[in-house]
């Protein structure tokens, strides 16, 4: 999010990156849902970690909105592009534009996030690692899951 | 760069160095058991590095 707003393109009039404290308003809610969500798992409070989740979203969502007018209007940049539209018109849609593409990109992100956090916390060699502690010594963790899989009768094995 | 890119980019690095901090351990946990209560470690590490490193 820091190279987003330092490289993308600057507002031509005004402040050249739009108003600054949201972003940085933006990078203090994110800090603080992570350590909000750290702190749940530490202490064992799930709801520190649902506020540190909305202050993640808080800050994702803000980063956009604060500097979402900082783009030059990429129809302004086409040839004959003002001559074709009146200059608010363009700079108006141009901003719906680009507020819209930047809402998709980091629901996208936090939805990708999500599904990999989903990942690791589902049943299977994590959670039983997590809830039976680490291996004895010369244990694999596939002869550990074999332990945990009901006994296998003689005769179905045999039935082939 | 402006001074918030610089502040992202340092809260980034800080959160990598720490996920792989965690997650090393947890690694040298799994070969050479250390203390039991290193596996609960292993929210924090996918929090700091998905979220904090990530974005």
């Amino acid at each position: 999010m820091g190279v987003v707003f330092w490289i993308l393109p600057r507002y031509m009039h005004g402040s050249p990156r739009g108003p600054g404290w949201i972003a940085w308003l933006s990078l203090g809610f994110l800090n603080l849902g992570i350590w909000l969500v750290v702190g749940s798992s530490a202490f064992g409070m799930p709801a520190l970690a649902l506020g540190g989740r909305i202050a993640e979203l808080t800050g994702a969502m803000a980063h956009p909105l604060g500097h979402h007018r900082n783009h030059h209007p990429v129809l302004l940049r086409r040839p004959g592009g003002a001559k074709r539209l009146r200059l608010a018109v363009v700079r108006l849609a141009d901003d719906r534009l680009v507020l819209g593409l930047e809402v998709v990109m980091v629901s996208l992100a936090g939805l990708m996030i999500w599904r990999l956090a989903d990942l690791f916390n589902r049943d299977g060699r994590w959670r039983y690692e997590l809830s039976v502690g680490p291996s004895p010594v010369g244990e694999t963790p596939a002869d550990r899951l074999a332990a945990q899989l009901p006994a296998q009768p003689e005769a179905a094995l045999s039935a082939d | 760069m402006p001074r918030l890119s610089v502040w992202y980019t340092r809260f980034a690095l800080l959160y990598l160095a720490l996920g792989f901090t965690l997650g090393g351990l947890m690694l040298y946990n799994k070969g050479v058991p250390l203390h039991p209560a290193l596996w609960s470690l292993l929210p924090a590490h996918i929090e700091f590095l998905l979220m904090g490193w990530m974005m």
